[in-house]
């Protein structure tokens, strides 16, 4: 399908070059690296406990060391980086008179919304995998503990997990970026129902 | 010679809740000419052109652009009509090329190919200094002149103008309309022009329809359409006059 493949390029392009992006990226970044490496510093201080788990690499992505752990993070915040990345996809494009210019070449209609949400999709997934990544070497370094390949199997459904369920988020904000004409209304309901939810 | 019908409406209906936007519309294009698609404001004229790009439901009635039913085939329809609507909207932190790489990308054109095109036409255009500024930063004119771009860029069979110069200084709309009388008679494009500058229209359209309320009151020839409201005589009269005669009558 030629226009869903031209669709998703602009938009994954519109994504990485967007202060959207890079705000919502340092912001997980920031907030991961920092609860991670609480984690990793109290589990080199208690390492014979550390000896008595089954999956000791992990405890780096769910030990509470700090206030929270990185999961708990993207299990809070995953919900609003789904909606902030599209809750304006569809309506911005009619507000600035693109959306009749987009439909009035030769693709169909369904091109546009699935572009968009591949795009949406590739970004988490980016961004996932980097600080799941990022992280992981930071383990090595500070604790000095290997993964195990069942610990690896287990990030790797971990990151599957996730980025399904904040993609189910993106799915969300592109539907409310149909159905209401405002940006600003979306923009209000994404944060309501994320408030609601938590 | 006779020329072929490029566009056909049966009796095209289109109704929104309580009005009747466009009522029972039956008119012809032919291949090759330039049509000047006249009325007034809420006349029915964009919904027309919306039913024709198969981008709108008709409520009844049935059109067929180069031989297809835009209903049934609208994919195919999209691919020979350019359609630049009445407020063309941009990108406006792309530059112009990358406005237009975007429509050639829709387009299917492959990029080395696309990349010639785009530098082609923005030159016809007359945009080719430009061509690497924001199009956040173009005046209207300039807005005006890419959506032409973008729109030849599929090489289309016929292109429908939507006003297209509204709300341009007189120099602006008097270069835009040559640039499309230059596009009829170079690259035989068939033009759908639906405008309020009628000493334009006249100017460079083969044929006119009016249409008023959603009807289509008179279709033809400047001189035939004269003709019919104030008889044969000497005196030749400006599509303006004409215009006015109909408009009274209704
Ligand atoms: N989406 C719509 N919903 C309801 N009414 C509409 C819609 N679009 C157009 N109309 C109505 O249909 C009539 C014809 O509109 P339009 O085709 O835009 O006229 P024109 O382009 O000739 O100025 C107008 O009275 C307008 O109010
Ligand atoms: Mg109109």
């Amino acid at each position: 399908m030629q226009g869903l493949y031209a669709v998703f390029k602009k938009e994954l392009c519109d994504h990485f070059s967007s202060y959207r992006f890079v705000i919502l990226f340092a912001l997980i970044a920031m907030v991961s690296f920092i609860s991670s490496y609480m984690a990793g510093i109290h589990m080199k201080e208690n390492l014979e406990a550390l000896a008595n788990t089954r999956f000791p690499f992990l405890m780096l992505f769910s030990s509470t060391g700090a206030l929270f752990s990185m999961v708990q993070f993207v299990a809070f915040f995953g919900p609003l980086i789904g909606l902030v990345l599209a809750f304006d996809s569809i309506n911005r494009e009619k507000a600035h008179g693109t959306l009749i210019k987009l439909i009035s070449q030769p693709i169909y209609r369904d091109a546009v919304i699935n572009g968009k949400f591949l795009a949406g999709i590739a970004t988490i997934t980016i961004m996932l995998v980097a600080i799941v990544l990022v992280i992981s070497g930071l383990g090595l370094v500070i604790v000095g503990i290997v993964p195990g390949i069942e610990e690896i199997w287990r990030l790797f459904i971990y990151l599957i997990i996730s980025i399904f369920y904040i993609s189910f988020w993106l799915a969300v904000s592109i539907l409310f970026s149909i159905s209401f004409k405002s940006i600003a209304t979306s923009a209000l309901a994404s944060i309501a129902l994320w408030i609601f939810l938590k | 010679m006779e020329a072929s019908t490029i566009i056909e409406t049966i009796n095209l209906t289109k109704r929104y809740n309580r009005q009747t936007a466009v009522k029972d519309l039956s008119f012809k294009v032919n291949e090759g000419e330039v049509f000047g698609f006249l009325g007034p404001n809420g006349a029915g004229k964009t919904t027309t052109l919306l039913m024709l790009m198969g981008l709108s439901h008709p409520s009844g009635g049935s059109a067929r652009v180069c031989g297809l039913d835009p209903l049934r085939k609208p994919i195919e329809v999209k691919g020979i009509v350019g359609y630049l609507p009445e407020n063309i909207g941009f990108y406006g932190d792309l530059d112009a090329v990358q406005n237009l790489k975007y429509v050639a990308d829709l387009n299917g054109i492959q990029a080395d190919k696309a990349s010639e095109k785009i530098d082609e036409l923005l030159d016809l255009v007359g945009l080719k200094q430009d061509a690497r500024k924001k199009v956040g930063a173009f005046s209207r004119g300039m807005r005006q002149r890419l959506g032409f771009a973008e729109v030849l860029i599929k090489d289309p069979r016929l292109i429908f103008l939507d006003e297209p110069t509204i709300g341009l200084d007189p120099d602006g709309a008097l270069r835009l309309m040559d640039l499309v009388a230059s596009l009829n008679r170079d690259r035989q494009i068939t033009v759908l022009l639906s405008s309020h500058n009628l000493h334009q229209v006249q100017k460079i359209s083969h044929r006119v329809g009016i249409m008023i309320h959603g009807e289509m009151v008179a279709e033809g020839t400047i001189e035939s359409l004269a003709k019919e409201k104030f008889g044969v005589g000497e005196k030749e009269y400006t599509l303006e006059e004409v215009y006015m005669k109909y408009f009274q009558e209704v």
